[in-house]
């Protein structure tokens, strides 16, 4: 059986009154990754697993966003078609067009939106016993959750379906229940959730990386400072930095080529990927990126423009590379300086004072006169306390 | 116990707390933190923005007003600075009240109003985990040794 997907990421909550949901800072939070992976890359391997082949990422995302969906689509290794979110779901129905006209026979229609562990074989064996022209997925609570699978022939009911942006189907739509982990995905909070739940291996998402001990994983190229400290559970990722004195701790995920300087706890947080956090702060509860922190207990995204607070470095590691480069070329001059003309480090005086060559009082053999006979000892009234050196008898 | 010697100066804080408002906010300040035993309440209600600059004033205005035997106190967090501060660790330093009135207060009262700080939280806004009443015994908030 010939099975082709359509991945629809942006196209509901990037306009209107729900302009805010599924994003942070602007970016579909089905971009952003979670313990080394984005979710779109999670669900493109989970489909590729099922056998489609050919999948399609429409991605309705503003300009702004789009090397973030171009990177996605390139980590997993699908053809994106960047459009402007006005003609989102046009694009969705050419799409299914070009599959029908390709030879396709079920066409699976996946919005992320919601992440959603289902047994896809499951929901294909149930649409083909059903013998029905399409069916919804939906949670236990009986909401649709933007998944169909849907017969290629009917071109009138996958034109109805993405024309109302998947809130209107045909009245002979068969329902199947996802039984599984599903994850609404709308906000920072549900991202951190979902990091939290592979945590506590409440989904399928292990992280990328080796497990170097207990609960901790670190990717590759990963780069965590011998005076840093992490905690289990907790995630570094791959090219991020962790500084001295810093502590990433009660699962933390610290993404890719994320940096988090000397002396910062990071608790109960994600750093998103090219994040800088700056050197002595206190990021908790909090999804950090894109020079924005979300504070998950106050249910606030801030943005912070000082750059040493939270920063952002560039995704090209050419930029990147330059970035560091003129950093140390404006680095080098300070310290020439410094070391000519700066104040010089107090030195030690070479002879001591007397009174510090002296061996201390406390190291001196107590004066400590012991009792001839147990009735002087009685003589004591009771509140006194009786000291005794060590290793007598 | 209760004795309104000394008057308490309500500062309001801009709508951004960036370099050069950070400046001219410090310049508009200074006099007040080298009077003599300062009592001042930063009224952060209004701050959207703020930054390092922002964060050193506030770190600057404090010793200074402690060098004159004063001290400052913030009151009325915004959610965008409360983020801040925590983020820095300055909150931490600072006493903080729900409102100016707590604030302004708690100078003219003696230990139990060192309880009465509350760090401002989204879920304990409405009422606070620890209320100043709770710990005064009446709402004059003068029997302090009942």
């Amino acid at each position: 059986m010939d099975l082709k997907a359509i991945l629809l990421v942006g196209g509901i909550g990037s306009t209107g009154p729900d302009a805010s949901t599924e994003t942070l800072a602007a970016v579909p939070l089905a971009y952003l990754d979670v313990l080394g992976a984005t979710v779109l890359e999670r669900v493109v391997r989970r489909l590729r697993q099922l056998g489609v082949s050919s999948i399609s990422l429409i991605s309705g995302a503003s300009d702004e966003v789009r090397p973030y969906a171009e990177r996605a689509a390139l980590c997993a290794n699908v053809s994106v078609t960047e459009t402007a979110i006005g003609e989102f779901w046009e694009r969705a129905e050419e799409s299914f067009e070009q599959f029908r006209q390709d030879g396709a026979e079920l066409v699976l229609i996946v919005r992320i939106g919601p992440y959603i562990e289902l047994d896809y074989e499951e929901l294909i064996q149930h649409h083909i016993d059903k013998h029905c022209r399409m069916t919804s997925v939906i949670s236990p609570e009986g909401e649709p959750l933007g998944t169909f699978v849907v017969d290629a022939s009917r071109r009138a009911d996958a034109s109805m379906l993405l024309g109302s942006a998947l809130r209107q189907v045909r009245d002979d739509c068969e329902r199947f229940q996802a039984q599984r982990y599903i994850n609404p995905l709308r906000t920072a909070g549900d991202l951190r959730r979902l990091a939290l739940d592979a945590f506590l291996e409440k989904n399928s998402i292990r992280p990328v990386g080796r497990e170097i001990k207990p609960g901790v994983w670190v990717a590759d190229g990963a780069r965590i400072h011998r005076k840093a400290r992490v905690v289990a559970p907790a995630y570094v990722g791959a090219y991020s930095k962790v500084r001295a004195a810093a502590l990433v701790t009660r699962t933390s995920v610290i993404e890719h080529h994320a940096e988090v300087d000397c002396g910062t706890v990071v608790e109960n947080s994600t750093i998103l990927p090219f994040t800088y956090v700056g050197a002595g702060l206190d990021v908790m509860h909090s999804v950090v990126g894109f020079r924005r922190l979300a504070h998950l207990v106050r249910n606030v995204e801030v943005e912070i423009s000082d750059a040493r607070l939270i920063g952002i470095s560039a995704a090209e590691a050419i930029s990147r590379l330059a970035g560091s480069a003129a950093a140390l070329f404006a680095f080098l001059p300070k310290q020439i300086y410094r070391g000519f003309f700066g104040r010089p480090r107090q030195v030690c005086p070479a002879e001591l004072p007397e009174a510090l060559a002296e061996p201390a009082a406390a190291l001196e053999t107590p004066d400590v006169k012991e009792p001839a006979s147990g009735q002087e000892v009685s003589e004591f009234p009771s509140s006194f306390a009786v000291v005794r050196r060590y290793g007598e008898h | 116990m209760e004795s309104i010697s000394r008057p308490v100066v309500v500062k309001r804080m801009p709508e951004r707390m960036t370099l050069k408002q950070a400046r001219s906010f410090l310049r508009e300040v200074e006099p007040l933190l080298n009077s003599d035993r300062p009592q001042v309440v930063f009224d952060m209600s209004q701050v959207r923005h703020i930054d390092a600059a922002g964060v050193d004033v506030l770190l600057h205005c404090m010793p200074q007003a402690m060098k004159h035997d004063g001290d400052v106190k913030l009151a009325a967090l915004s959610l965008e600075a409360a983020v801040v501060l925590e983020l820095t660790r300055t909150g931490r330093l600072f006493e903080i009240y729900e409102n100016s009135t707590h604030a302004v207060k708690s100078f003219s009262s003696f230990l139990p109003n060192a309880l009465k700080h509350f760090y401002p939280h989204p879920a304990h806004h409405a009422a606070p985990l620890v209320t100043p009443e709770a710990f005064i015994g009446n709402s004059d908030g003068v029997d302090i040794a009942a």
